[in-house]
């Protein structure tokens, strides 16, 4: 795939409108979950969404295939989003349980009704993780970016990502060590 | 829980589908940058082409253009500065030369405080000569002076003369001595004596003339006048190169006392012939 929206990116920059969409076609869903999932509410996400295929266009002449158009678009993205949160009182942002609004036809990932409910609480915890732990752990574990893709992205180092994750699994596990405590 | 079975949940979040018609909106909002055409990007001005390279060429005309000037800067510092150290050679010079002239200067000073000073102390070697002789005539003289004042005796009884004669003011020469001897001398150097004249009169003392008899005597540069009280010098250069033996030559001293008009001084001396004065 890398390699088709490399070709796929090419002929966007040379002005094919076609490839362009084909680029849309690839990434939209996957760029909307995740920023559905920072942002807390579908109107804010899909408007994200927009900005940020809206500043890839403009930036498509930049691109030179260091990294691939996936990384890239997520990195702009990121600063979508950072600008955007920059812009909401903190009081604004809400923190939704977004797993809770997944569609009814989305195929349950989870085999039992007691691990979507491990799930759900540990999902309620990274929420409340500090915003760059929080980012990190969005990219690597939920948008499955490798951690040097993560690192290029938040524009840190590896050893950076990896330091934040271990904080976060640490984290997590000394909630889960506690005895079902309510997620505050 | 481990951190397997964390990671392992954590990949399993689920994926909030979009929105209907997203997809559809963000085809419709997409904006490509227009592509450059070929031919623009061929006909980019000549001076774009060329302004790296131009401007390099520039920087390094500039560059050789300031290494000229400081070279040339250079070169006129360095023969200012041979032409400034010629110059302090030549005061330095000029300066030794001036310290040359000054000690000659000193040494000349010197020279004329000596021959000053020489000439004094023969001055007063003749006044000393002139005061011991005063003195051995002193008991002389007061041996006369009792004498006459015996003989004016009874002169004073006799009535005084008339008022209106007037008492005469009369210069009166006397020599410290009127003999020198330079006794035995060699005759390769002229000799030099001089003799010192007092006036012992109320009225000036006119040396008019000195003159001596052989022309191997000559007189100095003398006082030509004498004030009462006071006293004068007569050198007299005698020039012994052609005498052998004993010889005594006479000079005459004419001046205005009226008691001794003409005095005749007398040089003697007894000289030796040294045979390498022979030319």
């Amino acid at each position: 795939m890398s390699d088709a929206a490399s070709t796929l990116c090419e002929l966007a920059q040379a002005g094919d409108r076609e490839a362009a969409g084909e680029l849309v076609s690839l990434f939209y869903e996957r760029l909307y979950a995740w920023l559905r999932r920072l942002a807390g509410s579908e109107e804010d996400a899909a408007d994200l969404t927009q900005k940020t295929f809206a500043r890839a266009w403009a930036a498509l002449g930049s691109w030179e295939g260091r990294s691939s158009f996936s990384t890239w678009l997520h990195g702009i993205g990121h600063h979508v989003y950072v600008d955007w949160r920059r812009a909401q009182p903190p009081a604004a942002v809400p923190l939704d349980e977004w797993w809770a609004h997944c569609p009814d036809d989305a195929p349950d990932p989870f085999q039992t009704a007691a691990e979507r409910d491990l799930a759900e609480r540990l999902f309620a915890h990274v929420e409340r993780l500090d915003e760059d732990t929080r980012q990190t752990v969005h990219l690597h574990y939920y948008q499955g970016l490798s951690l040097a893709e993560t690192a290029d992205v938040l524009g840190v180092a590896t050893s950076t990502v990896k330091y934040r994750l271990r904080q976060a699994l640490d984290f997590l596990k000394t909630r889960f060590a506690e005895p079902k405590a309510p997620v505050r | 829980m481990n951190d397997q079975q964390l990671e392992h949940l954590l990949r399993k979040a689920p994926a909030p589908l979009p929105p209907a018609g997203l997809k559809e909106q963000l085809k419709t909002g997409i904006r490509l940058p227009v592509p450059p055409p070929e031919c623009l990007a061929m006909e980019a001005p000549l001076w774009r082409r060329w302004f790296p390279a131009l401007s390099f060429g520039m920087l390094l005309l500039g560059c050789l253009v300031a290494l000229a000037v400081q070279t040339s800067q250079l070169r006129e510092l360095r023969r200012e500065n041979t032409a400034l150290r010629a110059a302090t050679a030549t005061v330095e010079e000029l300066r030794r030369e001036n310290a040359q002239l000054e000690s000659l200067r000193a040494a000349t000073a010197d020279l004329e405080r000596s021959k000053k000073e020489h000439n004094e102390l023969l001055k007063l070697r003749g006044e000393v000569r002139l005061l011991r002789a005063v003195a051995q005539e002193l008991p002389g003289l007061r041996a006369e002076n009792q004498r006459l004042q015996a003989l004016a005796a009874p002169v004073a009884l006799a009535p005084a003369p008339p008022p209106g004669a007037a008492l005469t003011s009369v210069p009166v020469i006397r020599f410290s001595e009127t003999n020198w001897d330079f006794g035995q001398v060699n005759n390769t150097e002229p000799l030099t004596h001089v003799f010192v004249v007092a006036n012992v009169g109320n009225a000036p003392l006119e040396i008019t003339e000195v003159k001596p008899a052989c022309g191997c005597t000559t007189a100095g540069e003398w006082d030509r006048q004498v004030a009462p009280g006071k006293s004068g010098i007569i050198p007299i250069v005698f020039n012994p190169s052609k005498f052998t033996g004993p010889i005594a030559k006479v000079v005459t001293v004419t001046c205005n006392d009226p008691e001794t008009p003409v005095q005749k001084l007398l040089i003697q001396a007894d000289i030796s012939r040294v045979n390498n004065a022979q030319p």
